[in-house]
C-alpha cells in the first residue's frame, strides 16, 4: 500500500514537472540505502543467515536453561527428529517455489508406510512392495499436479481434497489392521542403521536430499523454471516455458519425498498407526520449516540454505519444548504461534499487490 | 429525447404465424441447440447445474441406502448445527476468502462453555451469551491477520485451526476431570431439549440465522459489499468500498456463528473432549462447494449452501446407518469436494464460451427452381439502365438506404452515422444534416400529418418533425410468453409504411441479432423476424410472428393491405389490414431470383422493388444443407462466411397480380453496386443503396409514369402535404 502511494505521488510530481522532487521520489522508490524502509532493508537480508543466527540464539538459550541440551546424545535426537520433516520440507518447498502448496504430503507419508507394510504382510517381496508404492506416489503426485496445473484448481483445495482421499482410500480398500510393525530384517529398517565416521548414516540420507534440492534449484533448467513460474506464472507462460508439466513435476517430487520421509520415519520408529489425520502435526511442521526458512508462500523466492536453517530452527525448538517438559497441548499452541508469526512476517515482507492480486488468490 | 421513454404495449389479437411460409416441418419451428444456448446465458444458470447435481446426489443417497424417515430427526439436528458454520463460511467465501478454523473455533466454545460452567462455576446464561462473543473474538484474529496484515486466508486459517485446537487441548488437559462430571443447569436443558414455537432451539436458531443471512447477503448494502469485494477487490477498492473492513467482518461473522455452533454441540451431547468438532472444516467446505458457492469468490447463496449441507449430512447418515468404516465418509467427502470444485471452476469458465459457440443454429431451407437471369431476351435479362443515372450527394453520403421527397421537391435520406440529410429541390445540389437519431435511419415514409417516420436500425421507430426534431415512437413489443430469449426489443427496424388509419407497419428483421450481425440471419435461415404495428396511440403489437427476414413494407394502392418482402424466402406476401379479408395472408410473388428488399408504390398503380442480393446455385445449395453453415460459423470469422451475392443492383416493377413488368440493372456495378430502395416521384426514380456513397436520380420515360402521387397514404381520409407544417412544433423540454 505504501509503495503504491509513493508511486502515485511520483507520477503526480512528474506531471507537475518539478525535477528535484521527482528525483527524490524516484530515489525513494528505488530505495537508496539511507532512506530505505525497515521492510526494504529486512527484505534484502538473507533469511537463511538470519534464521541461522536465530537458531544459534535458541541453542544458546537451550544450553543455559536445559542441562542435557548440549550433549552428543541430544544432538542425535535432534537429528533424528529433524530428518523426517526436513526431507518433507524439501518436497514441500519445491512446490511452494512454484506458487503452490502440497497439503497431501503428510497423507502420502502415512500412506507409504501403511501400504508397503500391508503388501509385505500379504507375502509380497519387499522390493516389489516398495516399487509399487513408488508407482503409487507417482500417480498421487501426478493427480495433484494435474488438478493444480491443468484443471487450474487452487492448490490448497486440490491437495486438501486429495490428501484426505489418499488416506481414506487406503484405509478403506487396503488395510486390515490398526497398527503395522516393521520387520527388523527389512530393507527399510536398514535405511537408518549404521554409522559412518561416527556420524549416523541417516544424517547422510538427509544431507543427500538437501544436496539434491540444492542442485535442482540452482543448477538445473527445470529448477530455474520452477522458480520463475512461481515468481510470475503469466510471464513464464508467455516465455514459452512448459509451465504445466513443470508444476506437475514439482508435485511428483513432493510425493516422492513424502514416500522417502515415510520410510525414514518407519525405519526410526519401527511402526506406524492407521489413525493419521489429513491435518497431521507433520504437515504443520513442514509448513513451518518452509515459511521460517524464507521460502515465501507468494512463490519464486527462497534458498536451500534458508530451508536447512528453518529445519534446524524447528528441530531445536521442538527439542527445547520437550526438554523443558511442556505438555503436548502447550507444544501445539507454541508451534501454532510460531508458524503464525512466520506467516505474518512473510506477508509483511512480500505483501500482495492490491492492484494485481485476485480475489481467489488464497 | 426524454430519458424515461417506455413504449406502450398494445393488447392486439394473437399475431399471425409466418412460419408456415417456410414450408418446413414443424420440428424446425424450434431450434433446440439455440434455446439451450439462450438458457445457458441466463444468470440463474450459474448455480443451477451444481445445485441440480447436489439434489440428485441427495435423492440417490435417500433411495439407494437404508436412510429413511427415522433418521430425519438426527439429520436435521446435524444440519442445524453444521448449517451455522456453512452460513458463516459462505459469507467468507463470497467475500473472496476462506475460513478453515471454524471447526476449531466451535471446539473452543464447546469445551470452553463446559469448562466455564463445570470447572469455573460461572453462571450458565452468561456463559451461553459469551460463546458467540468468544467466537467473534477468535474470528477477528483471523480477520485482522488477513485483512489488516495481508496474510493469505488459506494458510492463516490453517494455522489458526492448529492454534485454536491448541487452546482446546490445553483446556482438556487442565480441566479434563471436572469436565467429566455433568452439572445440572436449566440453561443446558433449555438449549438441548427446549423448544420455541414448537421448534427445537438449534433448529430455531438456525432458521432465524438462515433467513437473516440470506436477506443480508442479497438485500443489504453490506451484503453487496461482500459480493463485490469477492468479485473484484480492485474494483471494490476503487469504488471506495472499505475492503479491509468488509473482509474483517466476514471472518468475525463466521467466527460468531462457529462459536454459537460450538455451544449447541456441547448442549446437544452434554460433553466435549479434545477431538470435538475435528474435521468439521472439511465437511463444511464440501457442503459449501456442493452448494455451488464459487471458490473464486463473489458468487454464492446461503440457501444453496444449505442444500449442500443437507447432501453432506445425508452422506454421513448413510455411512452411519450402513456401518461403513470411518474412511468411507472421508473418501466420499473428498471425492465430492474435488468433483464439485472442478465443476465450479470449469462451469464458471466455459459456460459462456460454450453458449456462444452453439448460439447459431442453422436450419435447412429449400428454394424453388432458380430463374436464370443471364439468359438473354427475358424480362429478367441484365441491362445497364441504371448505370448512368446522375448521382446526388456523391461522397457526402454514407449508406443512404432509403429516401423521401416532400411537396416542394426537397429530398431527405438516412446516413449510417445516424443522420437524416436534406437536399434542396429541385436539383438536389446542396444538402445538409437535417436531423440526428443516433442509429442508422433505414426506411422512411410520410405520416398522415406530413411528418417523416423512419425505421432506425438499433433504435426503433422515430418521427421527425419539420423543424428537424427527432422523437422516438416505439422500441419495444410484448415479450413472447415462455420464450427463453428476451425478444421484447425492436433490434432491427428495417422498413415501414403508414396505413390509412395512421398506424405504422414496421418490419423488425430479427428478434435476435442487431445490425452489425445481420450475416447471422442470412446463415441461420430461420424465421426470426416479425411485422409490428404501431397504433396511432403509440402502442405496439406484433402482427406477424416467425416471419423469415421481413424487409420491405408497403401499403397497397387500395390501402386495404400491406405488401411484405421476405429476404430469406425470395417472396412477397400481402397482409390484408382492412376490408372483408382483413387478417388474411396471401402470396404475391414467390420463387424470385434474388433476395427482395424495399417495396414502394409506383405512379402507374404498380410497385417498385429492389433486390439486396441474388440467389446463385451455390447459395441455394448451402441454404439447403445446414451442417455446412453450422461448421462455417464455428470455424470461420464472420467476415469469411459464405453469403448470398450481395453486390447487385437490380430494380424491378410488378403489378398487383404479381406479374413482373420490368427489370432495371446496373450490370457494370460501377456506380450503383447495391440498390436497396427506390422511390418514384414526379417522373423521377430515386435510387438508394445501403452501401453506396450516393443516391441516384433516374428520369423515367413519360410513357411509364402514371398520375398517382406516391407520397399520399392510400385510402386515408385526410393527408397533410409533406413538411407542410408552417410553424415548427414547440420543442418540448
Amino acid at each position: 500500500m505504501q509503495s503504491a502511494l509513493r508511486t502515485v505521488t511520483s507520477i503526480t510530481v512528474q506531471k507537475a514537472g518539478d525535477r528535484s522532487m521527482t528525483q527524490s521520489s524516484v530515489e525513494a522508490r528505488g530505495g537508496s540505502p539511507a532512506k530505505a524502509s525497515l521492510r526494504e532493508r529486512a527484505g534484502r537480508l538473507d533469511q537463511g543467515a538470519l534464521v541461522l543466527v536465530l537458531t544459534g540464539g535458541l541453542i544458546a538459550l537451550g544450553a543455559l536453561t536445559s542441562p542435557g541440551f548440549l550433549t552428543a546424545g541430544n544432538a542425535g535426537t535432534v537429528l533424528q527428529l529433524t530428518l523426517g520433516f526436513g526431507i518433507l520440507a524439501v518436497g514441500q518447498a519445491t512446490v511452494v517455489l512454484t506458487k503452490g502448496v502440497d497439503l497431501s504430503i503428510a497423507a502420502v507419508t502415512s500412506v507409504s508406510g501403511l501400504v508397503t507394510l500391508e503388501l509385505v504382510s500379504r507375502g509380497m517381496p519387499e522390493p516389489l512392495a516398495i516399487a509399487i508404492m513408488l508407482g503409487a506416489a507417482l500417480c498421487m503426485g501426478t493427480l495433484n499436479g494435474v488438478l493444480v496445473a491443468y484443471a487450474e484448481m487452487p492448490a490448497l483445495f486440490a491437495t486438501l481434497g486429495t490428501g484426505s482421499l489418499y488416506l481414506g482410500g487406503v484405509t478403506v480398500w487396503l488395510l486390515d489392521s490398526n497398527m503395522y510393525t516393521l520387520p527388523s530384517d527389512s530393507f527399510i529398517a536398514g535405511l537408518t542403521q549404521g554409522a559412518f565416521l561416527g556420524v549416523p548414516a541417516y544424517f547422510f540420507v538427509g544431507a543427500a536430499v538437501f544436496a539434491g534440492g540444492w542442485v535442482l534449484w540452482n543448477y538445473t533448467t527445470v529448477g530455474r523454471m520452477m522458480r520463475s513460474i512461481g515468481d510470475n506464472p503469466e510471464t513464464a507462460r508467455l516465455d514459452g516455458q512448459p509451465d504445466r508439466p513443470i508444476v506437475v513435476a514439482a508435485y511428483v517430487l513432493s510425493s516422492a519425498m513424502g514416500v522417502l520421509a515415510g520410510y525414514i520415519l518407519l525405519s526410526l520408529y519401527g511402526s506406524v498407526l492407521t489413525t493419521g489425520a489429513a491435518f497431521s502435526p507433520l504437515l504443520f511442521t513442514t509448513l513451518t520449516v518452509v515459511v521460517i526458512g524464507g521460502i515465501s508462500l507468494s512463490g519464486g523466492r527462497g534458498s536451500i540454505l534458508g530451508l536447512a536453517a528453518g529445519t534446524a530452527f524447528v528441530g531445536v525448538m521442538d527439542n527445547l519444548l520437550t526438554l523443558n517438559s511442556f505438555s503436548p497441548a502447550w507444544e501445539d499452541l507454541t508451534r501454532g504461534l510460531v508458524l503464525l508469526g512466520a506467516v505474518v512476517v512473510d506477508a509483511w515482507l512480500h505483501p500482495r499487490d492490491e492492484e494485481t492480486s485476485k480475489s481467489d488468490d488464497l | 429525447m426524454s430519458t424515461g421513454f417506455m413504449t406502450r404495449i398494445g393488447a392486439g389479437p394473437a399475431p399471425k404465424d409466418g412460419f408456415v411460409l417456410t414450408g418446413k416441418p414443424a420440428r424446425d419451428r424450434w431450434a433446440p441447440q439455440r434455446t439451450f444456448s439462450d438458457a445457458l446465458k441466463k444468470r440463474w444458470m450459474e448455480g443451477a447445474v451444481p445445485l441440480t447435481l447436489a439434489a440428485l446426489l441427495y435423492v440417490a443417497v435417500i433411495v439407494m441406502t437404508p436412510v429413511g424417515m427415522s433418521d430425519n430427526q438426527a439429520m436435521l439436528n446435524e444440519t442445524a448445527q453444521m448449517g451455522l458454520l456453512v452460513i458463516g463460511l459462505t459469507f467468507v467465501m463470497v467475500g473472496g476468502g476462506i475460513d478453515l478454523s471454524i471447526g476449531s473455533i466451535a471446539a473452543v466454545t464447546a469445551i470452553g462453555s463446559l469448562t466455564a460452567h463445570r470447572a469455573w462455576d460461572l453462571p450458565m446464561p452468561l456463559v451461553a451469551l459469551a460463546c458467540p462473543v468468544v467466537g467473534a473474538l477468535l474470528g477477528s484474529i483471523n480477520g485482522i491477520l488477513i485483512a489488516k496484515l495481508g496474510t493469505r486466508p488459506f494458510i492463516t486459517t490453517l494455522v489458526t485451526l492448529l492454534a485454536f485446537r491448541g487452546i482446546v487441548k490445553v483446556l482438556q488437559a487442565d480441566f479434563g476431570e471436572e469436565l467429566a462430571f455433568a452439572k445440572p443447569s436449566g440453561t443446558w436443558d433449555f438449549l438441548s431439549s427446549g423448544t420455541i414455537v414448537g421448534l427445537p432451539i438449534p433448529w430455531f436458531i438456525f432458521l432465524v440465522v438462515l433467513v437473516l443471512a440470506h436477506i443480508v447477503l442479497t438485500r443489504s448494502r453490506w451484503g453487496w459489499w461482500v459480493t463485490s469485494v469477492g468479485s473484484d477487490r480492485r474494483s471494490a477498492r476503487r469504488n471506495s468500498i472499505p475492503v479491509e473492513r468488509v473482509v474483517l467482518m466476514t471472518y468475525v461473522f463466521s467466527g460468531t456463528l462457529a462459536g454459537t455452533a460450538g455451544l449447541i454441540a456441547s448442549a446437544r451431547f452434554g460433553r466435549a473432549d479434545a477431538s470435538v468438532a475435528q474435521g468439521w472444516e472439511l465437511i463444511v467446505l464440501t457442503a459449501v462447494v456442493l452448494g455451488g458457492v464459487s471458490l473464486s469468490g463473489g458468487r454464492g447463496s446461503v440457501l444453496r449452501a444449505v442444500v449442500g449441507i443437507l447432501v453432506v449430512v445425508a452422506l454421513q447418515q448413510a455411512s452411519i446407518v450402513m456401518q461403513l468404516k470411518n474412511g468411507y465418509y472421508s473418501v466420499m467427502l473428498s471425492v465430492a469436494l474435488l468433483t464439485f470444485a472442478l465443476l465450479d471452476l470449469k462451469w464458471g469458465k466455459y459456460r459462456h464460451r460454450f453458449a456462444e459457440k452453439i448460439s447459431i443454429d442453422p436450419s435447412g431451407q429449400e428454394a424453388g427452381p432458380l430463374i436464370d437471369i443471364t439468359q438473354p431476351g427475358t424480362v429478367w435479362s441484365m441491362n445497364d439502365l441504371l448505370t448512368h443515372a446522375p448521382p446526388i450527394g456523391l461522397g457526402a453520403l454514407e449508406g443512404a438506404e432509403d429516401m423521401i421527397i416532400d411537396a416542394e421537391g426537397n429530398l431527405y435520406c438516412g446516413d449510417r452515422r445516424g443522420w437524416v440529410w436534406k437536399f434542396d429541390g429541385p436539383d438536389h445540389e446542396h444538402g445538409r444534416v437535417f436531423a440526428r437519431t443516433g442509429g442508422h435511419p433505414l426506411g422512411l415514409a410520410w405520416d398522415l400529418d406530413g411528418n417523416i417516420v423512419t425505421a432506425v436500425s438499433g433504435m426503433g421507430v422515430f418521427r421527425i418533425y419539420p423543424d428537424g426534431r427527432a422523437e422516438l415512437l416505439a422500441n419495444q413489443v410484448r415479450r413472447t410468453k415462455l420464450s427463453v430469449h428476451d425478444d421484447s426489443a425492436m433490434l432491427f427496424a428495417d422498413d415501414l409504411d403508414v396505413a390509412a388509419d395512421g398506424s405504422i407497419y414496421v418490419s423488425d428483421f430479427s428478434a435476435r441479432v442487431g445490425a452489425a450481425e445481420y450475416p447471422v440471419e442470412l446463415v441461420e435461415m430461420r424465421a426470426n423476424g416479425r411485422l409490428i404495428r404501431i397504433a396511432p396511440d403509440g402502442s405496439t403489437e406484433v402482427v406477424i410472428k416467425n416471419y423469415a427476414f421481413p424487409n420491405g413494407v408497403c401499403t397497397s394502392h387500395d390501402g386495404e393491405s400491406m405488401l411484405i418482402a421476405s429476404t430469406l424466402l425470395y417472396r412477397v406476401d400481402r397482409l390484408y389490414i382492412s376490408g372483408p379479408r382483413a387478417g388474411e395472408l396471401e402470396t404475391v410473388l414467390e420463387n424470385l431470383p434474388g433476395c427482395p428488399d424495399n417495396i414502394n408504390r409506383a405512379s402507374d398503380g404498380t410497385y417498385w422493388m429492389t433486390f439486396v442480393a441474388m440467389r446463385t446455385p451455390m447459395s441455394d445449395l448451402i441454404n439447403k444443407w445446414p451442417a455446412i453453415r453450422r461448421r462455417m460459423t464455428k470455424e470461420l470469422p464472420m467476415d469469411d462466411w459464405l453469403l448470398p451475392q450481395l453486390n447487385v443492383s437490380c430494380v424491378l416493377k410488378f403489378d398487383e397480380s404479381g406479374q413482373i413488368i420490368r427489370v432495371l440493372w446496373d450490370s457494370t456495378l460501377a456506380n450503383y453496386p447495391m440498390v436497396t430502395s427506390v422511390k418514384e416521384v414526379d417522373g423521377v426514380l430515386y435510387l438508394g443503396g445501403i452501401n453506396n456513397n450516393r443516391l441516384g436520380r433516374l428520369v423515367l420515360d413519360p410513357s411509364e409514369v402514371g398520375d398517382i402521387d406516391t407520397r399520399v397514404v392510400p385510402g386515408a381520409a385526410h393527408t397533410a402535404a409533406p413538411m407542410s407544417a408552417a410553424e415548427p412544433t414547440e420543442v418540448m423540454a
